[in-house]
């Protein structure tokens, strides 16, 4: 057990602002899972999550500074330090975006498959695909909503500070994300019912 | 209820969520790659100790314009010399007054040599 276990993040932050790497070890230790966990969630991408966590953390240790203590708690602030970071990530990427129906097409398990017996385990990817295509689908305000009070299980009050609206916005994000994300998933699996219907009536 | 609040009434994505949220992902060789980077990393200047003594940046930018202003202006008067009299606006006789003068210092003088 280290030394620095023992204190909270303002102490921390003021060893790293004296130049303490120590400390600021711990503060990487401490919360990275947490932080690449919504950036994760956000991009939906390792390697990009990664980066963006990396990136924001070395900022911290150049200008730790930046984080006021009398304005936020330590986490609050470096969340909305990853988020802006993950949005600024995705406008800047110049990707090759698919037709989400293509990749929810090619993700799917197929139904002509001869894995009959894994039903389940295919019923389980299946409902994991379309959630991620919901979440994929929703506007960024609801989706960093979501991630931030589901994923993240931060407290609904510190996830409005960090998205910087107040809670009563924040509830109504979360009420239409769950709303829209609801019906993605039920179209979704709708249109697959239809397609294994159709299987089936083309099989006879 | 409209049909697609139907639909969207079927999931129970409050469950789904609770129950899909198995996502984990080991971040050790990411902590130790941050960790690594910023061993020799140096620290920034606190950029607030400036502010507080210059008032912030936008004094610090404001002086600087008025010392360039000040500048130009120096060397503009070296090459271009300002005398007083442009100055305060005084314009300078011109040549006819010049020899008017001077005619009327001469005819003082034969008038003076007379008496």
């Amino acid at each position: 057990m280290s030394a620095y276990d023992a204190l909270d993040d303002i102490d921390l932050v003021d060893l790293v602002r004296s130049g303490n790497h120590d400390a600021f070890a711990q503060l990487v230790r401490r919360y990275t899972d947490q932080f690449f966990g919504l950036a994760y969630r956000t991009l939906r991408n390792r390697a990009e999550a990664e980066d963006v966590v990396q990136t924001a953390f070395i900022k911290f240790w150049e200008r730790p500074h930046l984080w006021n203590a009398d304005k936020s708690l330590f986490t609050t602030w470096f969340y909305r330090v990853v988020i802006n970071a993950c949005h600024d990530h995705t406008r800047k990427a110049s990707r090759t975006v698919s037709n989400p129906e293509n990749v929810i097409e090619y993700s799917l398990p197929s139904v002509k498959s001869e894995d009959v017996l894994l039903q389940d385990k295919q019923h389980t990817m299946w409902q994991k695909t379309c959630l991620n295509e919901g979440m994929k689908r929703l506007p960024g305000s609801q989706r960093d909503a979501l991630n931030l009070v589901v994923y993240c299980a931060l407290p609904q009050k510190q996830a409005a500070e960090v998205m910087g609206v107040s809670l009563k916005a924040l509830e109504s994000l979360l009420v239409r994300a769950k709303r829209s994300l609801a019906s993605t998933v039920s179209s979704l699996q709708r249109a697959r019912e239809m397609r294994e219907d159709n299987y089936v009536k083309q099989g006879k | 209820m409209s049909n697609k609040e139907n639909r969207a009434s079927d999931v129970d994505i409050d469950a789904l969520l609770a129950e899909l949220d198995e996502v984990s992902h080991n971040t050790s060789s990411l902590q130790q790659s941050i960790i690594e980077k910023t061993a020799l990393l140096p620290q920034q200047a606190r950029r607030t100790q400036n502010s507080v003594v210059l008032g912030g940046s936008f004094l610090r930018r404001f002086l600087m314009a008025a010392g360039c202003v000040a500048l130009v202006g120096v060397g503009y008067s070296v090459f271009f010399p300002v005398t007083p009299e442009v100055l305060l606006g005084a314009e300078q006789p011109s040549l006819q007054e010049l020899e008017y003068q001077e005619l009327m210092m001469m005819e003082d003088e034969i008038l003076f040599a007379q008496l």
